[in-house]
């Protein structure tokens, strides 16, 4: 079999490759130590530009700049004048200062709008220093901060996708009250990128740290897979492990991506 | 997660949902904070009137907020006028090794950003934030099975510039 180009290696660590696509790439992988090694060097790069863009960040403006899109969809003309009027950093000021005085409140609905808006958790992803070695993921810096997203049921399903990531990322699974599903990329595995859908969060790319997936109970459905193979799932009110767990219990189990 | 309730659009939770996206894309893209707010203020206001559902809503104003950002010569003189006149500087009190390092990569992803392929920005900032290869396709106005390939690459020049500012700093 010929190599793998690069085109079809960035779709596969992307997530973008179809089933099949992706079974015949894997099967080269696995007995191929060139497209393996350029695999690993690609994730890698990915993985690096990630950590880079994460570095400029600023804090998006989202209660100013909502007060004024309000106020145009009201017909407001003197929109842009008003706002011309406002020194931008008290605007600033004030919309930093009242959403973090409601995130304070524990347990407050807006602690969850807030963390919605990613103004509390504008993380700083720090560079991945070095280039990986061969075969391996980069390890993310201890410090990184975790990453989560949070979505509700499509039609009362839920389903939590991982793919591309290192074998050696833990995957643990639980079912809590209510009716949202979270993912939560903590440690190395905080390299990971998010994409929603309608009942749907994709996991890709995420390095050898810990993923910690809820499901809602009052979902009707709910199931967790990785790279394309479901490894537990909602039954009645019971998680289900459809694979050997290697840590954890019956009602929390843990799963490593690549076993 | 839809934005439509009944044919109209829900403009808020829309907003809550794609507004700090749109505006992380935009200051990595135009390099500028100004910029980024009145482009995606615009895009947003662009939007109104049409129903649509989010994830479409959401590719949508991505596709305005690129289209006026390569539109916009004031945005791109803002943009130059900024990256030369406002070098990344040491401030003059002392910081710790830890800040002026931090500050240093940064200075390096902004101008490896501005010297790579305005499309090759485009492709990298919108992966970033999550969208698929075919989105990305559309609004990169490339053919979709050329995405991977195209990302690959646009990773490659990114690291090879950055890498080269960080070494002159």
């Amino acid at each position: 079999m010929t190599h793998l180009g690069e085109g079809t290696l960035q779709e596969l660590l992307d997530g973008e490759l179809p089933p099949g696509a992706r079974a015949e790439a894997e099967a080269h992988l696995a007995s191929c130590p060139a497209c393996a090694g350029e695999l690993a060097e690609l994730r890698g790069l990915t993985a690096r530009t990630s950590a880079l863009l994460g570095l400029v960040e600023a804090t998006p403006p989202v209660l100013a700049a909502q007060a004024r899109f309000a106020r145009h969809r009201r017909g407001g003309g003197a929109l842009n004048e008003a706002r011309r009027a406002l020194p931008r950093a008290a605007v600033l000021v004030l919309a930093l200062a009242g959403a973090a005085a409601a995130a304070a409140i524990p347990g407050s609905p807006a602690r969850e709008w807030v963390r919605s808006l990613g103004l509390s958790e504008r993380a700083e992803q720090p560079a991945v220093p070095v280039q990986p070695a061969p075969e391996a993921v980069p390890a993310a810096p201890a410090e990184m901060a975790p990453k989560a997203v949070s979505i509700l049921p499509s039609e009362g399903r839920v389903r939590i996708a991982v793919s591309a990531s290192s074998p050696e990322l833990r995957v643990r699974a639980r079912l809590v009250p209510g009716g949202k599903a979270e993912v939560t990329a903590t440690g190395a595995a905080a390299t990971a990128r998010f994409r929603t859908g309608p009942g749907r969060i994709e996991v890709l790319g995420a390095g050898p740290g810990e993923l910690v997936i809820t499901l809602p109970a009052d979902a009707d459905a709910a199931f967790v897979e990785v790279n394309g193979r479901v490894l537990a799932a909602k039954e009645g009110a019971q998680l289900r492990s459809l694979a050997p767990r290697v840590a954890g219990s019956a009602a929390e189990p843990v799963f490593r991506a690549g076993s | 997660m839809s934005a439509v309730s009944g044919g109209n659009t829900d403009y808020d939770a829309l907003f809550r949902d794609v507004y700090p996206s749109l505006f992380r894309y935009l200051h990595r893209l135009t390099g500028d904070q100004d910029s980024a707010e009145d482009i995606a203020q615009e895009s947003f206001v662009r939007l109104l009137g049409r129903d649509m559902p989010e994830q479409e809503a959401r590719l949508w104003l991505f596709t305005v907020a690129t289209n006026l950002f390569r539109d916009g010569t004031r945005t791109s003189r803002r943009r130059e006028r900024l990256l030369s006149a406002t070098p990344w500087k040491p401030s003059a009190l002392p910081a710790p090794d830890e800040a002026l390092e931090r500050g240093r990569k940064v200075a390096s992803v902004k101008a490896a950003l501005d010297q790579i392929p305005a499309r090759d920005r485009q492709m990298l900032l919108m992966r970033e934030e999550g969208f698929r290869y075919d989105e990305i396709a559309r609004v990169a106005a490339v053919a979709p099975g050329s995405v991977g390939t195209l990302l690959a690459r646009a990773t490659r020049r990114f690291l090879a510039v950055y890498d080269a500012r960080l070494e002159e700093g």
